[in-house]
């Protein structure tokens, strides 16, 4: 099971903010996106997701080249964008039942993983509260319950840090690492260091793939 | 699990209780069109004095007018929520192809800011003199048509979610396109007045509505992978 990005470009406005980006990654495997602001960690994840098409660059799971079958990558696809993904008027059991639901699966209160999810995450007993009422730590909390909930081999987290307090980011990084073990791979940006061991880890700076130039 | 083994329908069920769901929480965003609609309607024959002969003339044009404009209002927010929450990025990844769910999103839109213009205009209709066949005529005019406006309105919002402030390029693109529904819409309803067969002008109504849905869900799903990918 491979990730494979080859000649990936990406430019934004008139600047090209990365070019000619080949990495690969394996299974059980990490990518660790890394960039000052603006330096286009997310829209990298983006193209990884196939949501950018205006971009240049091929992407290969498995040693095909996803744009000829996008349904066969979207099944192993986790991706947790920039954009939260969460309806505010909803609760956390009405937005995850809508996440599983779409893709074909029951409500999510039928899931065995459900109530661990939940008591995992500490947002046992805010089940019914919608979303809105909610803190950013605790949106983001239910957001990262589909990593328990949904059984996707590759996870995209664009920051998935953000909002966190320190113990909901060690759950996050033990989250992580339980899916390494597995043999799950995952792509994410973050500032901070994550403590995931030093073999598994692949670093990716995205300065290292900035244009000469800069403007276009 | 294979992608195949998803059912369609199943997937365009729960966006649809969705859709509905939150539809039935912000009750004001399609109700205040049809507050002005009942209010513009019941209006104007107040307006226009108790002479049956003018208001049987002038109905069919204002009642349609009013029913375009009604829409036109309801129309921004179709697609602007799921856009900024990022709800519309995990519908392209979710698997089911993209279009089930611009299905779902048009049958909502249609069934909270259509489907009551096709009850409501016709009970209006009586402060207007309009009686008997016409009735039913001005009924099924604007059951075929509704379902198109909505295609065509749904269409525009895709088009324009990036553009900061829409509105009015929103309502430019709409209301050409409405034109021609606007203008067999109200010509049914005319013809039968005037003891005519309406059948032709529901014909072109009817054909509308085949061409609208059957190619609208396609067009839009293309067009909100542009808006995705820009943003």
């Amino acid at each position: 099971m491979t990730l494979e990005l080859k000649n990936i470009s990406c430019e934004r406005g008139t600047r090209q903010l990365f070019e000619k980006l080949n990495v690969s990654v394996s299974a059980g495997k990490v990518l660790h996106v890394r960039g000052e602001n603006g330096s286009g960690k997310s829209s990298l994840l983006k193209i990884i997701a196939l949501l950018n098409h205006s971009q240049k660059g091929e992407v290969f799971w498995q040693g095909e080249n996803v744009a000829h079958y996008p349904e066969k990558y979207f099944e192993n696809l986790l991706y947790l964008g920039h954009k939260g993904a969460i309806n505010l008027q909803m609760n956390a059991v009405q937005n995850l039942t809508w996440y599983q639901n779409i893709q074909g699966q029951g409500d999510v209160s039928s899931t065995q993983q459900y109530e661990q999810a939940f008591k995992t995450l500490g947002l046992y007993g805010f089940e019914d509260i919608p979303v809105r009422h909610l803190s950013a730590g605790q949106k983001r909390k239910v957001l990262l319950a589909r990593l328990i909930l949904q059984n996707k081999k590759l996870w995209l987290l664009d920051e998935p840090f953000v909002s966190l307090d320190k113990p909901s980011i060690e759950i996050l990084e033990v989250l992580m690492n339980r899916h390494l073990d597995q043999g799950g791979l995952i792509v994410f940006s973050s500032h901070q260091e994550v403590s995931i061991e030093q073999d598994k880890l692949v670093i990716l700076n995205l300065e290292d793939f900035q244009p000469a130039g800069g403007v276009i | 699990m294979h992608s195949s083994s998803v059912s369609y329908t199943k997937v365009f069920i729960s966006q649809l209780k969705k859709d509905l769901y939150l539809s039935a929480l912000k009750r004001s965003e399609w109700l205040n069109p049809l507050i002005f609609l009942v209010l513009v309607q019941s209006l104007f024959p107040l307006a226009l004095g108790a002479d049956p002969a003018l208001l049987e003339k002038v109905a069919p044009a204002l009642l349609w007018v009013t029913a375009l404009l009604s829409t036109l209002i309801s129309l921004e927010t179709l697609f602007q929520e799921d856009f900024e929450d990022g709800c519309l990025e995990q519908m392209l990844l979710a698997g089911p192809p993209f279009f089930v769910f611009c299905m779902a999103k048009l049958f909502c839109h249609w069934l909270v800011s259509g489907a009551p213009l096709v009850i409501i205009c016709p009970l209006l209709a009586a402060s207007f003199y309009i009686e008997g066949e016409a009735l039913w005529v001005m009924a099924l005019s604007l059951l075929l048509a509704t379902p198109s406006l909505s295609c065509i309105s749904a269409l525009a919002s895709a088009l324009t979610l990036n553009a900061r402030r829409g509105g009015v390029l929103l309502s430019l693109i709409v209301l050409p396109l409405y034109i021609p529904i606007l203008v067999f819409g109200s010509g049914a309803i005319m013809q039968s007045l005037a003891g005519e067969s309406a059948q032709g002008a529901l014909f072109m109504l009817a054909a509308f509505l085949l061409l609208s849905v059957s190619l609208a869900p396609f067009v839009l799903s293309s067009a909100l992978k542009l808006s995705i990918s820009d943003s």
